[in-house]
C-alpha cells in the first residue's frame, strides 16, 4: 500500500471526523454558489428592473444568513481538521514509540538517534500540516470545481468549457514547473547549503580564527561570499517563482476571458445579464481552491515525505523477538546456575564482518569472570547477547540447558543489572534514578543501596535530598559519582547476574578508589561478566576470556594465561608501552 | 520602537528598491481589483445593449489586468526577495563585525552552541522583517485608502464601510487573535521543547531503560506529555478555526453593507446601476491586501523579538583602549604568568589558584592533571581570551592587558582537540596558518603532521571539500590537518592542549618527536593526562583542584613519592 492511501486510511480511522471535515468544507465552499447567484439578483433587479432596496430587502437578508453559514462551516471545518491532525498524530506516537521500544538499542546504534529523533518530532509535526491543511484542501479542490461545473453549465456551455479546459492546466502546471524547478534547485543545492553554512561555521570557528590572527580577514570574506549567495538564490527563485506565476497567469487570464466573452454575448442579447454576472462572480471562486491547493502543495510535500520515513520505521522488521509470556521460576542469589554460550555468532546488519564468531564458553554460578580484547573485539557484543539486545545468528545460549530466548524478556532481564561504561542518568530526582526498575521500591531500600554505592556523603550535602533533580538543578555530579549513582542502581535490583562495561581509568585517584570499593562490594557474592579495563579486575577474575576479532583466542586466570606467552601478554605489555 | 527604529535603519541603504517592490505589490492587487471592477463594468455596460465600439476601452482593460497581474507578482516577488537577501547580508556583516570587536569572553562560555542557534535563528527571523511586515503593511495601506476613496468620491457612507471593513480584517482581528493565542502559542513552544528533550532522553537511554524493564513506563509517561500537548494544540486550532470564519464573515458583511447603502443611491439616481455591479466587485477584490496582515502582525512580533536580542548581543560600547606601542618585529622573550586566580563561574567546577611559572624559549613546561582541572583556561588567560581575577600574565615585562591582543596572539601557535577546522578546501583550511604559504611549503606541514599517505590519496588534493567543520574526516586526520595549520604558523611559542590524544599509538608518538624535535628552539606548554613524553620536558606541573600540587622535573616527582607517584601507579593499572 503506498503512502498515500496509507495515510488516507489514516484520515479515515478516526471515524466520524474524517467525513465531517468533508462535509463542511463542501458546504462552506458550495454555498458561494448560493451568496453568487443571491448577489446577481440583487444587482440585476436593481440595476436592470429598478427595483427598490425595500424589495431586494429579502434576497439581502437571506444572502446575510448565507453569509453566516459559510462563515460557521468554515470555522467547523478547521477545527475538526485541526482535530483530526492532533488525533493522528498522537496514535501515530503511540504506534511509533512502542515500535523503537520492540526493536530495541540495537536498532539504535550508531548515528540513527539523531535520525530518529527528527522523524518522531519534525516528522510528526510536519503530518500534521498534511492532515490540517493540505488534505482538507486537495479535497476541496476535487469537489467545489465539480460542482460549480454542474452549475454553471447548464446555464452557459461556453463557459463551461472554458472552465473545463482551463482548470486541469493549474495542477498540470504545478506538477510540471514543481518538478524543472526542482531539478534546478537540486543542482544549486550543494552550493547553496555550503555557502549558507558559512556564516554560522564563521561564528562558530570564531575563537581559531581570532587565535590564527585571521578574523579581520574573515569578515571580508563573508562579503563577498553573502554577495555570491544573493546571486545563486535569486537565479533559483527566478525559476521556482515561475510556478506561481503560471498558477496566478491561468486563473486570471481565464476570468478575463470568461469575462470578455460573456459580455460579448450579452452585447448581442445571447445572454441574460443576472446568468452572466453570476458568472462572472462564480469564475474567481471557480479557480480558488486550486491555487490555494498550490500554496498548500508545499505542506503537503513535506508531510508526504514525512510519511515516508515513519512508515519505513514502523515497517521494519523485527527480528528475533519471539515474544514468550512463559513465567518461568526466576533465579535468585541462592541457586546455582550455568550459563553456555554454544557457538555463537553475531554479525550487525550494517556492517559486514561478524561480531561474534562461533564463541563457546561458559559462566558458573557465584564466579567473576573478565572479557579482555582491544577496542572493537566484540566484547560488547557479548554483553548485548547477554542482555538480549541482539539475538544469536547462530548458535544458542543457555541457561541451566534452557535457551534463553524462551523466557519472558522483562523476566530474563530482571534478573541482570547491567552497568555500562558511560552512566546515563536522567533528567528526574535521584531517587527516581536509583529505583528505575521498579518505582515501588522504598526510600529506605534506596538509601541502603547509596550507602553501599559509597554515596552517603553525596546524598547528605544535597539540598533535597533524595527528591533533587539530578541534571536541572545545577547539582553537577563528577563522573565517578554518576557512575556510582548506577551501581546504586545495581545494589538495589540486586540481580543475581552482574554485567558490566568498566569504566576506564580517570585522573582522579579518590574517585576511582570509591568506585572500585563500591564495585567490589557490588561483584561479591554475585555471577559477574565484566569487559576490563583495569589490571586489577582482571587479576581478581576467576576467569578470563581473550576475544580477538570475534573470537575467544585464550581463557584462564591470569597467571595461567601470563604463563602462555601469547595473546593476552601482547595485550598487557602494549597497553604499558603506550603510557 | 527604539527595535523597529533600528530594524528599518537597516533598511535605509535599499530605500529605492523598497520602493519599487511595494509600487510592484500595490500594481499587483491594483490589478486584481482592476480586473473584477473592468469586468463588472463591461458585463454590466453590456447589458445596456451600447456599440461595440463603446465596450472596445473596457475589454482592453480586462485583457490587459488579466494579463498584467502576474507579471507584477512574478516582478514584485524577485525584487523582494532580492532586497531580503541584501538586508541578510547586511545584517550579517553587521553583526559579525560586532562580535569580532568585542571581548571574546562570551563567545567561549559553554552554551556557545546554544547561542549561535539563536543568532541563527534570529537572523533568519529579520530577513523576513521586510518581506512579510514592512511591505505588507505599506501596500495594504496605500490599496485600502485608495479604494475607499475612490468609494468615497461617489458618496462618503461607502468609503466608510469599506475602509472601516478593510481595517477591522486586517488590523483589530490579527491583534485580538494574537493577544488570544500568544499565551497558548507560548505554552505549546514550552511543551514541544520538554517533549523534545524527553524523547532525545528516552532514545538515549534506552539500552538502559530496557535492561531494567522501565522503557514501557518511560515511553507512556512521553506520550501523556505528547496528548497533554495536543490539547493545547487543539485549542489553538479552534481559535485559529474562529479567526477564519470571522474573517470570512467581516468580507461578505462589509460587501452586504456597501449594496445596503449603494442600492438607494441608485434608486435616487446618484449613482449609475452600472458602478453598484462595479462596487460590489472592487469591494470583494480589495480584500486582498489585507490578507497578509495577520501574517505580518505575527512576523512583526518576531521580528521585534528577535532584533531586540541580536541588537543587545550585538551593540557594545567601544573600549578605546590605547596599547603599548611596539616594534614591528617583537617577539616576547619570555612569557611569564604570575600568581593568576581564575574563576570562571560560581557554578563551574574549574578554577585556577596562584598559578605561576616561566616560559622561555627552548624549554618545555608539561601541565599534567584529571580532566576539568581548568588547564585549558590557562590557554584562554594567555591567548587573552579571558581576562585573570587576580595575577597576571607578563610578556617582557609588559603586562599583557597592556598589549594589543591581536599581538599577543601572533606570538603563540596552538593544537589544541577543539581547534575548528572550517567547511571549506583543504588549502582553505591550512592557508589560514600562513595565507602566503605556497604548495611546497603546505606538502612539507602535511608529511610533519604524517598526513602525506592520507594526502596521496585525495583526488582533488589541496581543492578537497573537508566537510562542515572538517566532519568528512576522521577524528584523528581532523586533529593532523590543526597540527600542520599550526606548523605553518611557525610562532615563537607552542602551547599543546592534549595534542595527539585521538591519534593511534604509532603516530602519536611520531608526532610527538616531530613537534618537540622542530620547535625544540622554541617554547613550549605541553597539557596533557597521558604520562608518555614527560622525560622531554623540563619541569612538571601537577594541577589539582586549581592548584598546582606538586612541581619538578620527572625525577624529582618520582622520587617525591606524592601524588605524581601515585597516579603512574593508576596508569599502569589500565589495560588501554
Amino acid at each position: 500500500m503506498n503512502n498515500n492511501a496509507r495515510l488516507i486510511q489514516k484520515a479515515r480511522s478516526t471515524g466520524i471526523l474524517f467525513p465531517l471535515i468533508v462535509l463542511f468544507g463542501f458546504l462552506a465552499g458550495g454555498l458561494v454558489v448560493l451568496q453568487s447567484w443571491l448577489l446577481s439578483e440583487v444587482i440585476s433587479k436593481v440595476f436592470l428592473a429598478k427595483q427598490t432596496l425595500a424589495q431586494v430587502l429579502s434576497l439581502l437578508q437571506i444572502a446575510l444568513l448565507v453569509v453566516l453559514a459559510r462563515s460557521i462551516f468554515t470555522f467547523i471545518n478547521e477545527t475538526l481538521a485541526g482535530k483530526l491532525a492532533v488525533k493522528i498524530k498522537d496514535s501515530l506516537r503511540e504506534e511509533l514509540f512502542a515500535k523503537i521500544n520492540r526493536l530495541g538499542p540495537s536498532f539504535l546504534k550508531g548515528e540513527k538517534t539523531g535520525e530518529l529523533t527528527t522523524t518522531a518530532l519534525q516528522g510528526l509535526d510536519a503530518l500534521d500540516a498534511f492532515f490540517s491543511q493540505y488534505l482538507p484542501q486537495i479535497l476541496l479542490a476535487a469537489l467545489l470545481p465539480v460542482t460549480i461545473l454542474v452549475v454553471v453549465f447548464p446555464m452557459d456551455v461556453l463557459t463551461g468549457i472554458v472552465f473545463v479546459i482551463t482548470a486541469p492546466l493549474i495542477p498540470l502546471f504545478m506538477i510540471l514547473i514543481g518538478k524543472l524547478s526542482q531539478n534546478h534547485t537540486q543542482r544549486q543545492w550543494i552550493g547553496l547549503s555550503r555557502l549558507g553554512a558559512y556564516f554560522l561555521d564563521t561564528l562558530q570557528g570564531l575563537s581559531t580564527l581570532m587565535q590564527l590572527g585571521q578574523s579581520k580577514a574573515r569578515g571580508d570574506r563573508i562579503r563577498q561570499v553573502s554577495e555570491r549567495y544573493r546571486e545563486v538564490t535569486m537565479n533559483v527563485f527566478k525559476i521556482t517563482f515561475l510556478s506561481a506565476f503560471v498558477l496566478e497567469m491561468i486563473a486570471t487570464i481565464s476570468t478575463a476571458l470568461v469575462a470578455v466573452e460573456i459580455g460579448l454575448r450579452l452585447l448581442y442579447g445571447n445572454m441574460e445579464f443576472q446568468q452572466a454576472f453570476f458568472i462572472l462572480l462564480i469564475a474567481p471562486e471557480f479557480y480558488l481552491p486550486l491555487r490555494n491547493l498550490s500554496v498548500r502543495y508545499h505542506a503537503g510535500m513535506n508531510g508526504l515525505s514525512a510519511a515516508s520515513r515513519i512508515f519505513h520505521l514502523l515497517d521494519t522488521p523485527e527480528v528475533g523477538t519471539t515474544i514468550s509470556f512463559i513465567e518461568k521460576e526466576t533465579i535468585t542469589l541462592e541457586d546455582k546456575f550455568t550459563i553456555d554460550f554454544q557457538k555463537v555468532s553475531y554479525h550487525y546488519p550494517e556492517n559486514p564482518e561478524t561480531a561474534i564468531d562461533f564463541i563457546d564458553l561458559q559462566l558458573e554460578s557465584g564466579r567473576h569472570y573478565a572479557l579482555v580484547g582491544e577496542s572493537g573485539a566484540g566484547k560488547s557484543t557479548l554483553a548485548l547477547l547477554m542482555l538480549r539486545f541482539i539475538t544469536p545468528e547462530t548458535g544458542r545460549i543457555l541457561l541451566n540447558g534452557e535457551d534463553i530466548q524462551t523466557w519472558n524478556l522483562d523476566q530474563w532481564r530482571s534478573m541482570i543489572a547491567w552497568v555500562p561504561q558511560k552512566a546515563n542518568l536522567f533528567n528526574t530526582s535521584l531517587l527516581e534514578n536509583v529505583r528505575l526498575d521498579d518505582p515501588r521500591f522504598s526510600e529506605e531500600a534506596v538509601h541502603l543501596s547509596l550507602e553501599q554505592a559509597g554515596l552517603s556523603d553525596f546524598v547528605k550535602n544535597l539540598p533535597d535530598g533524595l527528591e533533587t533533580p539530578l541534571l536541572e538543578s545545577g547539582i553537577r555530579l563528577s563522573g565517578g559519582e554518576a557512575q556510582r549513582v548506577v551501581l546504586a542502581r545495581a545494589f538495589l535490583k540486586n540481580a543475581p547476574i552482574v554485567v558490566m562495561d568498566e569504566p576506564t581509568a580517570h585522573l582522579d585517584i579518590d574517585l576511582e578508589r570509591a568506585f572500585i570499593e563500591a564495585s567490589e562490594r557490588l561483584q561479591k557474592g554475585r555471577t559477574t561478566l565484566t569487559i576490563a579495563h583495569r589490571l586489577a579486575t582482571v587479576r581478581g577474575a576467576d576467569q578470563i576470556f581473550v576475544i580477538n576479532r570475534g573470537r575467544l583466542v585464550e581463557e584462564g586466570t591470569h597467571a595461567e594465561l601470563i604463563a602462555l606467552k601469547g595473546g593476552y601478554l601482547n595485550l598487557l605489555e602494549s597497553a604499558r608501552r603506550m603510557s | 520602537m527604539k527595535t523597529t527604529y533600528k530594524l528599518l535603519r537597516f533598511l535605509k541603504p535599499f530605500v529605492w528598491e523598497i520602493c519599487l517592490s511595494v509600487l510592484l505589490g500595490i500594481a499587483t492587487i491594483g490589478s486584481g481589483i482592476g480586473l473584477l471592477g473592468t469586468s463588472a463594468f463591461l458585463i454590466a455596460s453590456a447589458a445596456l445593449h451600447p456599440s461595440i465600439a463603446d465596450l472596445q476601452v473596457s475589454i482592453v482593460g480586462v485583457r490587459f489586468f488579466g494579463i498584467s497581474r502576474a507579471g507584477f507578482r512574478y516582478l514584485e516577488r524577485l525584487v523582494s526577495h532580492s532586497v531580503n537577501l541584501r538586508v541578510l547580508s547586511r545584517l550579517r556583516e553587521w553583526f559579525y563585525d560586532q562580535v569580532e570587536a568585542s571581548p571574546p569572553e562570551e563567545l567561549h562560555s559553554r552554551k556557545v552552541g546554544d547561542l549561535l542557534n539563536r543568532v541563527m535563528g534570529d537572523l533568519e527571523t529579520l530577513e523576513n522583517f521586510y518581506v512579510r511586515v514592512v511591505s505588507p503593511v505599506v501596500v495594504a495601506v496605500v490599496v485600502s485608502a485608495g479604494v475607499s476613496m475612490f468609494m468615497g468620491i461617489f458618496d462618503a457612507r461607502l468609503g466608510l464601510i469599506l475602509v472601516t471593513g478593510l481595517a477591522v480584517n486586517g488590523i483589530l482581528l490579527p491583534i485580538l487573535s494574537i493577544l488570544l493565542t500568544r499565551p497558548l502559542a507560548k505554552k505549546m513552544l514550552e511543551m514541544r521543547s520538554d517533549l523534545s528533550s524527553r524523547t532525545v532522553e528516552w532514545l538515549q537511554g534506552l539500552e538502559v531503560l530496557q535492561s531494567s524493564g522501565s522503557h514501557t513506563r518511560w515511553a507512556e509517561a512521553i506520550l501523556i506529555k505528547g496528548r497533554e500537548g495536543s490539547s493545547w494544540q487543539t485549542r489553538i486550532s479552534t481559535l485559529n478555526g474562529i479567526n477564519s470564519g470571522l474573517s470570512l464573515l467581516l468580507l461578505n458583511v462589509t460587501v452586504l453593507a456597501l449594496m445596503w447603502v449603494a442600492i438607494p443611491l441608485v434608486t435616487q439616481g446618484s449613482i449609475t446601476g452600472v458602478s453598484l455591479a462595479v462596487f460590489l466587485l472592487m469591494g470583494m477584490a480589495s480584500f486582498e491586501s489585507v490578507a497578509g496582515l495577520p501574517q505580518a502582525a505575527v512576523m512583526l512580533n518576531a521580528s521585534l523579538e528577535a532584533g531586540k536580542r541580536l541588537f543587545e548581543l550585538g551593540e557594545r560600547q567601544e573600549t578605546n583602549k590605547s596599547f603599548e606601542s611596539l616594534p614591528e618585529s617583537w617577539t616576547p622573550s619570555h612569557v611569564e604568568v604570575r600568581g593568576l586566580c581564575f574563576e570562571y563561574s560560581a557554578e563551574e567546577n574549574f578554577q585556577l589558584k596562584e598559578i605561576s611559572f616561566t616560559l622561555k624559549p627552548s624549554t618545555k613546561i608539561a601541565l599534567v592533571g584529571s580532566s576539568g582541572a581548568g588547564k585549558t583556561s590557562l590557554i584562554n588567560l594567555i591567548l587573552q581570551f579571558w581576562k585573570p581575577q587576580e595575577g597576571s600574565i607578563f610578556l617582557d615585562q609588559m603586562e599583557s592587558s597592556r598589549v594589543d591582543p591581536y599581538r599577543v596572539r601572533s606570538n603563540f601557535a596552538l593544537i589544541s582537540q577543539s581547534t575548528t577546522l572550517f567547511s571549506a578546501s583543504l588549502r582553505e583550511n591550512l592557508l589560514l596558518g600562513n595565507p602566503q604559504a605556497d604548495d611546497q611549503q603546505l606538502l612539507e606541514v602535511l608529511k610533519l603532521a604524517e598526513l602525506e599517505d592520507w594526502f596521496s590519496r585525495l583526488p582533488q588534493g589541496f581543492e578537497t571539500w573537508i566537510g562542515d567543520q572538517g566532519l568528512r574526516l576522521s577524528g584523528g586526520e581532523r586533529q593532523r590537518v590543526a597540527i600542520a595549520r599550526a606548523l605553518l604558523q611557525n610562532r615563537p611559542y607552542l602551547l599543546l592542549d592534549e595534542p595527539v590524544e585521538n591519534l593511534d599509538p604509532t603516530t602519536r608518538k611520531k608526532i610527538m618527536t616531530t613537534l618537540f624535535n622542530l620547535f625544540s628552539d622554541r617554547g613550549i606548554l605541553f597539557i596533557t593526562h597521558d604520562f608518555a613524553w614527560l622525560d622531554q620536558v623540563d619541569e612538571i606541573l601537577l594541577l589539582q583542584n586549581g592548584i598546582i600540587l606538586e612541581r619538578g622535573t620527572l625525577k624529582e616527582l618520582e622520587q617525591s613519592g606524592g601524588r605524581y607517584s601515585e597516579l603512574i601507579v593508576l596508569q599502569n593499572q589500565s589495560l588501554d
